[in-house]
């Protein structure tokens, strides 16, 4: 130690001592001429500084040639190479960067050049996660970033998206990439309101695309392994705005547009749903006249009736508009960024909309020097005006039980036996309960879920000197969601008070989440001699997560004071779920040369939610990467301007379960058997609960060519993971139902291409193309000593067989329809035609992983026009189109779609469909849910995500005052191309937890199709 | 320095951060919640995981089990409607997605389980004495017997369907310890009940209030060796609780399945998982314990439409004979005469009733049948409790007695108590039927298919499906 430190005196002494220095100055400037506040400063042989609020620096140097760079996010650095002599002031313009690999990019805990990187980091900025209308912005990245899933959720006002990077490696813990605002990991669990209503609340809704001024995903072990234990799915980290400009700017923009579905369901109309009903009827060897499903219409009632088209009567003209106003400006010693934004978007659901209004304050202090302050504060609160959908009702009723035969209203005054009058011409019509007439429970139930959330840090830096940077940050991120329903009197006609009144019936459903986080780090920089850079990491971090839920029902007594007041009568049990990680890191990179590059890191974490004796982990990367376009021998081959080949190997982690896992207990409780007191176990212990844990290995190799005409990348990548936290079903005679285990391993492997090719570029017009395309397989390679009904997705369609994909669809495979006596013919586990539907003939059939996804974007610029447009893509994978078992199979319940025309009428047809049937033995079955992969279909399909055409008023016909305009006009989903013969080929369904969410995509239930959207916006600057 | 200083000062709290056990330390914050480590720690507990070892498997056996068998057999009309599990197994076509059956099976193996714990752990518990070490594990060892033997009469082949009973039988659990469990044989899950049953029946004490007693494990025997075709032990044991002289004939048909009372069960339960309903400090504690059987026959409302109702072949063998009490008090017509005619039960029309799962009566038949099949009933002893049923009933009594005699008297006795399938398929053994409803007895969907949640172990075999028709 006594050796280090004196080396480290010499050391300083030689580079801060007897020389005589000169004084170097100067002011960096933007395209506007504004100043640049903390532009990276590095001087070649060694020395780095700052900018400060007013664009200006100071360097001493002694006399001598250097090349000196300044850098800055999003900017071109610009490299000046200067002879000192005496003192010189040196003065830069430095413009937005449109050579990506020389982008500056958030990495964890700090920033670096892309060039730089050892790792696989995909960077959007605002522009990319705006040019699109989304209400929440990880819509945005889709078809951006190769490699990485997004599919849309449903039409759902407010619904979510589902990221996957590089394939799921999960199976019940949560697929999802960790998301970080700001360096603090925020909550982000889909599953806290469950799946009321056939809907996941989506936890990153509330955060405003707006404020964002990146988003960068890092896929590798070289990117993730710093955040360790919950890096093994990628992780994303989102950067907000700060201020920038000296001067005061404001910037106002706004978009108003309107909403279609992108599909409608093809449900029968009265007329052919009654005939097809009275074939079923016949087939079945029935006489007279059809009994209809719960005797509630008699058959001549139903052939008088007009009939109602219930899929019209649940859906209408979305209508959107948003509108984000910000401030922003550096000052003496500082800068801050204001940013207010209101958006309400009214999907085509009928009933159904969501508003969110948010506020963000970013401001940074220079408190000394060396010390600087920096705040961040959003609060914004989501509304979300529910409707019923998929299996709860609404639309989803609409394509099931609300039977076309079923009028909205009663013509008449209805009676019952006794002669008493049970409802009046014009009441809604009840007779099948609530949920049959789904414009009544729309109508009849009043649902507002409200979701505040704040997300606030304090970041206080500190520049000991030019190598040493000392950073502290604490967070606390808030969020308290209720779910409001109200069910009118009459509502639930069996709710009634002594005198045979309709009650109505008040529900809340609340939660809290405080999530608090610290981290400190210290960052050492050292040059030493004049090729070898050291960069140097070391940290801690602490976050402890809350969770406090009420019990929610409430009856009637209390309607009055929920619905006046929003308050409880009583105090209502509340339960607290917390968890807590502490963690330790380091991270080590080097680079000789600005040529050779390598980095070397580890995290030790530990966590609450693991058994005592696995509850700290470490996870160790290392990577390096090698700019072979500098070496002497690419010299002759100068259509290569740049060529990095990358390698990395690391270790990650998943803990995304819930709190308490491990832990084995007994209930005790009064009054059970004889009314004794009496304790059972509830949960067994696992002490060995751990961590899943991943090992990637990937290559990657970025190229720009005809100096960065074209650049890209391509990566190819294998990600093992062991130990896979399975919420496993345990086998019934062992007295307890499902545990958490750490159980078998699966793999992805993948390649990802990304070009981006600038193909015209003259003074007016430029034409840019963007493409990527990712190949993504995974396999299940063991599931220990359990089987595959052991792990089942909360829908049950899809299973986890050893030797296929996460998401394998496991089911009895339809082979024809006999063209003689049109029953259907399923194959048995071996091939042979059978009449039986037997579960135990089940085989893997197909999988809902696509084979490749990809997006294409072309931009044209002409004058001060932009047109660009997107396509994004998913080749294979499969579809289960699970509710068509029921609207296309035994005649049941349910409406049916037209597609079931297509069925066997007589000996001889051959037909899609077998002959029409009320009763499932027909079919060979046991049970009237006939799974089979007649339902299954190919996924593929091709999407126009979003056409843009926009406007920048030339300056001229602006006032003095303002700074820039531009107007644009998008649509958004406006052609699909698909083979898929249901809804929409991209579904995020709704899911029961996380299990479903890794194994379900691509399954859907009733759900909703996406939207389809045209817009007007504006965007002023002044 | 200072700077080596600051370093080492953040390694330090960088270290202790990562290290510190307390700060990772959570666990689910209820009083109500213990610990597995220290949940059975003193006697106490153990008899408060006794009481839950009851507790759930009065659950199971609230009518929800005896019922499945009942569907199944010749005892029942069609569930009305093509869906629903009862429907399914009634037409023999259960699959392992049967998910409401899959609770009874569940809840017999956590009996199971509950079970073992206490025979592994109550021997070192503070507290301990030589009599409660003993009776507590002669309980549990009960309760995992009987739990045993309806599992295996459901979810397997009967005993004797292959002469060495190597046909496979159910999950057979001897121990707390949670390694996935292939099925047994037959013959290895009666030795292991019969087993139980007899150190049961050496170390229960003679009363045990609520609880099993030395009878209770008896009159278990009887019924398990009668199932096993060993008349002579059945014979053997049934005899040794009628001769106990602690239970009489109830006269009143009314309370084999009455509103629980607050004065005393009828004279004949032997072996009754009771419910409550009764005021225990100011509160009025209702535990019911027959919903199953309730919920699914109760028809006493004159618009109850109960999902389970007789069959005509039940109806008229209960009342051919008009003055037969079993056939008055039983059943109830419904629309007689139309094409819609329907057979009420009203054997459970009440609100609390207890369950009794072994009675004199069935002791009476067991000794009957065994005493017919060892020796033609020489003594006529079988014949005399014969006719004691029978005049309970009022129907003439019978001269003399014939297998197919006890067989007919029990079906009327024990209808609708979850015991005629069995009967038939001991009968089918015996080579006596060949048919139930029409369809062979020992025909894939007589047994009861697997909850899919017991596949979930590699290398599970699950029974054979595709129905008997």
């Amino acid at each position: 130690m006594k050796r280090f430190s004196r080396f480290l005196v010499a050391l300083s002494l030689l580079i801060g001592g007897a020389v005589h220095a000169q004084s170097v100055s100067g002011t960096v400037v933007d395209e506007f001429n504004e100043p640049l506040p903390s532009v990276a400063i590095s001087v070649d042989k060694g020395g780095a500084t700052s900018t400060n609020f007013n664009g200006q620096y100071s360097l001493s140097l002694k006399p001598g040639k250097y090349a000196i760079t300044y850098s800055f996010i999003g900017y071109e650095p610009v490299v000046k190479e200067v002879e000192i002599k005496g003192k010189q002031i040196i003065n830069v313009t430095m413009k937005p960067a449109s050579n990506q690999l020389d982008e500056v990019v958030v990495v964890g805990y700090g920033v670096a050049r892309k060039r730089d990187l050892t790792g696989s980091v995909v960077s959007l900025k605002t522009k990319e996660l705006t040019d699109i209308p989304t209400p929440s912005f990880e819509n945005a990245i889709q078809g951006k970033a190769a490699g990485v899933q997004v599919i849309t959720g449903s039409g759902i006002a407010g619904s979510g998206s589902m990221v996957r990077v590089r394939g799921v490696a999960s199976i019940s813990a949560g697929g999802d990439p960790l998301y970080v605002v700001d360096g603090i990991p925020i909550t982000q669990d889909y599953f806290l309101n469950g799946n009321r209503g056939g809907f996941n609340t989506n936890p990153l809704a509330t955060i405003n695309p707006n404020d964002i001024e990146s988003v960068e995903i890092l896929k590798d072990a070289a990117a993730t392994g710093i955040y360790g234990s919950r890096g093994s799915n990628g992780v994303v980290l989102i950067t907000t705005k700060r201020g920038k400009s000296k001067k005061l700017a404001y910037n106002f923009s706004s978009r108003v547009g309107f909403s279609n579905p992108t599909a409608l369901p093809n449900m029968m109309n009265k007329d052919e749903y009654l005939q097809m009903y009275e074939e079923a009827w016949v087939n079945d060897g029935n006489v007279g006249v059809p009994e209809l499903p719960g005797n509630r219409m008699s058959w001549a009632e139903a052939q008088a009736a007009e009939g109602t088209d219930w899929v019209q009567e649940t859906i209408r003209q979305g209508i959107k508009h948003g509108y984000d106003f910000s401030a922003s400006r550096g000052f003496k010693g500082g800068n801050f960024y204001a940013g207010l934004s209101y958006n309400d978007n009214h999907s085509y659901l009928a009933g159904n909309s969501y508003e969110r209004l948010s506020g963000r304050i970013n401001a940074d202090f220079d408190i000394t020097k060396r010390f600087k302050l920096g705040l961040s504060t959003s609060v914004s609160r989501g509304v979300n005006n529910r409707i019923d959908a998929a299996w709860s009702g609404g639309f989803g009723e609409a394509m099931s039980r609300a039977l076309p035969i079923y009028p909205i209203y009663y013509a008449e005054d209805e009676y019952d036996d006794d002669g008493n009058l049970v409802a009046s011409a014009g009441d809604y019509w009840l007779k099948g309960g609530i949920s049959l007439n789904p414009v009544a429970q729309r109508d009849m139930k009043d649902w507002t879920a409200i979701e505040d959330r704040s997300i606030n840090n304090i970041t206080l830096n500190y520049k000991l000197n030019d190598n040493w940077t000392f950073r502290g940050q604490g967070a606390f991120d808030y969020m308290h969601f209720e779910d409001h329903i109200w069910e009118k009197p009459g509502y639930d006609p069996t709710y009634k008070d002594a005198d045979g009144n309709f009650l109505g019936r008040a529900n809340m459903y609340p939660y809290s989440v405080y999530n608090t986080s610290g981290n400190a780090t210290a960052n050492y920089i050292k040059d030493l001699g004049e090729d070898h850079h050291i960069n140097w990491l070391i940290g801690s971090e602490y976050q402890y997560n809350r969770i406090k839920r009420w019990d929610g029902y409430y009856d009637s007594e209390a309607v009055g004071q929920i619905r006046e007041t929003g308050q409880w009568v009583n105090d209502p049990l509340s339960y607290i779920e917390e968890y807590a990680f502490a963690s330790a890191f380091t991270r080590l990179n080097y680079n000789f040369k600005g040529k050779y590059y390598a980095e070397a890191l580890i995290r030790r974490d530990g966590s609450s939610k693991f058994g005592p004796n696995n509850k700290y982990g470490n996870f160790p990367a290392a990577s390096v990467a090698w700019v072979l376009s500098d070496e002497d021998f690419m010299a002759n081959l100068p259509a290569v301007n740049f060529l990095k080949l990358k390698t990395s190997v690391g270790k990650n982690g998943n803990s995304a379960i819930p709190s308490y896992q491990w832990f084995g207990y007994y209930n005790v409780a009064n009054n059970g058997y004889g009314g004794q007191t009496y304790r059972y176990p509830v949960i067994r212990e696992n002490a060995d609960l751990r961590w899943e844990t991943s090992t990637t290995y990937d290559v990657g190799l970025e190229y720009g060519l005809f100096n960065d005409r074209i650049s890209g990348e391509l990566a190819w990548y294998r990600k093992q993971t062991n130990d896979m936290l399975l919420n496993v079903t345990l086998q019934g005679s062992t007295g307890f139902g499902s545990w958490w285990d750490n159980v078998g391993s699966v793999y992805n492997t993948g390649v990802e291409f990304a070009i981006k090719s600038r193909n015209i570029v003259t003074d007016n017009f430029t034409w840019t193309t963007d493409f990527n395309i990712a190949r993504n397989y995974n396999q299940i390679t063991s599931i220990g000593e359990y089987s595959p009904d052991a792990v089942s997705g909360g829908t049950n369609d899809t299973r986890v067989v050893v030797g296929m994909p996460i998401g394998t669809n496991y089911l009895v495979q339809f082979s024809h329809v006999d063209p003689a006596n049109g029953l259907p013919v399923y194959l048995d586990k071996e091939g042979n035609e059978t009449y039986t539907w037997d579960l135990q003939n089940r085989v893997a059939v197909g999988n809902v992983m696509p084979d490749a996804i990809g997006g294409l974007t072309n931009t044209f610029n002409y004058k001060n026009w932009e047109f660009g447009f997107m396509w994004v893509f998913t080749i294979g994978g499969d579809i289960y189109d699970s509710s068509s078992k029921r609207q296309m199979g035994v005649v049941t319940d349910w409406n049916m779609r037209t597609d079931l025309f297509d069925r066997w009428q007589q000996p001889g047809d051959i037909a899609t469909y077998p002959r029409l049937s009320r009763d499932y033995r027909t079919y060979g079955s046991n049970t009237e849910w006939i799974n089979t992969n007649l339902w299954l279909h190919d996924g593929t399909y091709a999407r126009l995500r979003n056409v843009k055409l926009s406007y920048r008023v030339p300056q001229e016909k602006l006032t003095k005052n303002v700074k820039g305009m531009t107007v644009n006009i998008t649509g958004t989903n406006l052609i699909t191309l698909t083979n898929f013969i249901g809804l929409d080929p991209e579904i995020a369904r709704d899911f029961e937890n996380a299990t479903d969410r890794n194994m379900s995509p691509n399954i859907t239930y009733l759900t909703p199709p996406q939207e389809k959207t045209y817009n007007v916006g504006v965007n002023i600057n002044f | 320095m200072n700077k080596i200083v600051a370093l080492l000062a953040l390694v330090a709290i960088v270290v202790g951060n990562s290290s510190c056990e307390r700060i990772l330390d959570f666990k689910a914050d209820t009083t109500s919640q213990i610990p597995a480590d220290s949940a059975i720690v003193t006697i106490e507990d153990a008899e408060q995981l006794l009481v839950s070892v009851y507790d759930v498997a009065a659950n199971a056996f609230n009518g929800r089990f005896q019922n499945i068998p009942e569907v199944m057999s010749d005892n029942l009309a069609d569930p009305l409607g093509l869906n629903g599990e009862y429907a399914q197994i009634y037409r023999w076509t259960s699959s392992f997605f049967n998910g409401s059956f899959g609770g009874e099976y569940r809840d017999a193996y956590i009996a199971i389980y509950r079970a073992n714990t206490l025979l592994e752990e109550v021997a070192d518990l503070e507290g301990a004495t030589a009599e409660s070490i003993e009776r507590i594990s002669a309980e549990a060892k009960f309760i995992r017997a009987l739990c045993h033997y309806h599992v295996v009469r459901i979810w397997a082949l009967p005993y004797g369907y292959t002469s060495d009973n190597s046909h496979l039988g159910i999950p057979l659990k001897l121990s707390a310890d949670q390694t996935p469990q292939m099925r047994a044989t037959v013959a290895d899950v009666y030795a292991a009940i019969v087993s139980d049953l007899l150190d049961a029946e050496a170390d229960l004490p003679a009363d045990n209030g609520i609880f099993a007693d030395q009878m209770a494990a008896k009159g278990l025997l009887a019924k398990v060796y009668l199932e096993m075709g060993d008349f002579a032990n059945a014979k053997a044991k049934a005899a040794e609780v009628i001769g106990s002289g602690s239970y009489s004939l109830e006269q009143d048909l009314t309370k084999r399945f009455n509103d629980h009372p607050n004065t005393s069960l009828p004279a004949e339960f032997i072996f009754t998982l009771v419910s409550t309903n009764e005021v225990i400090g100011g509160d009025t504690l209702v535990d019911e314990r027959g919903s199953g059987y309730v919920w699914n026959y109760r028809s006493d409302d004159p618009n109850a439409n109960p999902a389970l109702k007789a069959s005509a072949d039940l109806y008229v063998a209960a009342t051919s004979d008009t003055n037969d009490l079993r056939g008055q008090t039983w059943y109830d017509i419904r629309n007689a005469g139309s094409a819609d005619e329907l057979y009420m039960i009203s054997k459970f029309d009440a609100s609390f009733i207890d369950v009794p799962l072994i009675h004199l009566t069935e002791m009476y038949l067991i000794y009957a049948e065994c005493n017919v099949r060892l020796n033609g009933d020489a003594d006529g002893t079988g014949l005399g409790y014969i006719n004691d049923l029978r005049t309970r009933a009022n129907v003439a009594s019978l001269s003399s007695l014939s297998v197919s005699d006890v067989m007919n008297e029990r079906r009327l006795e024990m209808a609708c108590e979850g015991d005629r399938l069995f009967q038939l398929k001991r009968q089918g053994v015996l080579g006596e039927i060949q048919k139930i409803r029409g369809v062979d007895w020992d025909c894939p969907g007589m047994v009861l298919q697997f909850p899919n949640f017991e596949g979930t172990a590699q290398g599970f075999i699950y029974n054979e499906e595709g129905g008997c028709e």
